[in-house]
């Protein structure tokens, strides 16, 4: 498999997952990422997608998928019944992210979040021009978009701190490259490794 | 329509009905569960939208109680207005969910 073909978000995240872990993707799309971890990290993954037509790939690709929302939260699953919970891109898409994330940590030893950054430059000139910003990893208008939350890397930095959520890892990237140096101002997109302060 | 009720009676005891209902009320699948993990079977649940006969949130219901104790279990709402009879329209939807979830179950039983 050649990892350079694989979308530097889902890269990140294969890196991150343990070989032989259990996974649940909330949000999981055609499942592409659930496919990558399971082939190259002999990983048990499973998925919650609400798009029926994503539903069918998923079902496909030979993968374990449960069609529903994540925002009625996750009690069929106990406490942490997953090494790893990943919220890549979605999170910014549910109604009530703050209990989503909540119930990712309760299910999860730990949590991945991968979510747009709204304070990335381009944003801000557009926003700086009056006009509400679209960029490589925010691409929607106004009126079409799925997101319904808008923070930036700081302002998670902020969430977890509020929160008491300990940040295991943190990665920032702007298309196909990683970016170290001001990740608020010049990353397009951040995934953030988190779990429980309390964790044992 | 009378004609079909009529020999619908005749070969059909209505007390076998009541039997049936009651067979399908008392009906829990837990029971056949193994208490724990390790349960190897694979599950696909479908469910229709329009189904007021199985509604969807009682197909769910089932998938919880199986990712509860840690099966594996696949659950898809198909989008159908034909009711109850959409097992029988939307036959497409039905095959590639079926294939997907046999090809899998196959390969992973070789």
């Amino acid at each position: 498999m050649d990892l350079n073909k694989i979308r530097l978000d889902h890269q990140i995240i294969y890196d991150i997952v343990e070989p032989g872990s259990r996974i649940l993707d909330l949000g999981c799309g055609s499942g592409e990422l659930m496919l990558l971890l399971e082939k190259g990290k002999n990983a048990q993954v499973q998925g919650i997608e609400l798009d029926e037509g994503a539903i069918y790939q998923c079902v496909e690709k030979g993968l374990s998928v449960f069609h529903g929302d994540i925002d009625s939260g996750l009690s069929e699953y106990p406490d942490k019944s997953f090494d790893c919970v990943i919220l890549n891109q979605s999170m910014q898409q549910v109604r009530r992210a703050d209990f989503v994330i909540t119930e990712a940590l309760r299910v999860g030893k730990s949590t991945i979040v991968g979510f747009p950054n709204f304070a990335y430059w381009p944003a801000r000139l557009m926003f700086l021009k009056g006009r509400a910003p679209i960029t490589a990893s925010l691409p929607y208008r106004w009126y079409d978009t799925p997101n319904l939350h808008f923070l930036s890397v700081s302002d998670f930095w902020d969430y977890c701190r509020r929160k008491n959520i300990r940040v295991l890892r943190s990665q920032f990237v702007a298309g196909r490259c990683r970016i170290k140096f001001w990740p608020n101002l010049f990353a397009s997109s951040a995934i953030f490794l988190i779990s429980r302060l309390e964790a044992d | 329509m009378r004609h079909r009720g009529d020999s619908f009676v005749k070969r059909f005891d209505a007390n076998s009905y009541l039997y049936i209902t009651k067979a399908m009320d008392y009906f829990d699948l837990s029971d056949f569960l193994p208490a724990g993990k390790g349960l190897e079977t694979r599950f696909l649940v479908i469910a229709f939208k329009s189904d007021w006969l199985y509604p969807a949130y009682q197909s769910q219901a089932i998938v919880r109680r199986l990712k509860n104790r840690g099966c594996d279990a696949t659950y898809c709402e198909i989008n159908s207005t034909y009711g109850h009879d959409a097992f029988l329209v939307e036959v497409g939807e039905e095959t590639r969910l079926i294939k997907g979830f046999l090809t899998k179950t196959y390969h992973g039983l070789k």
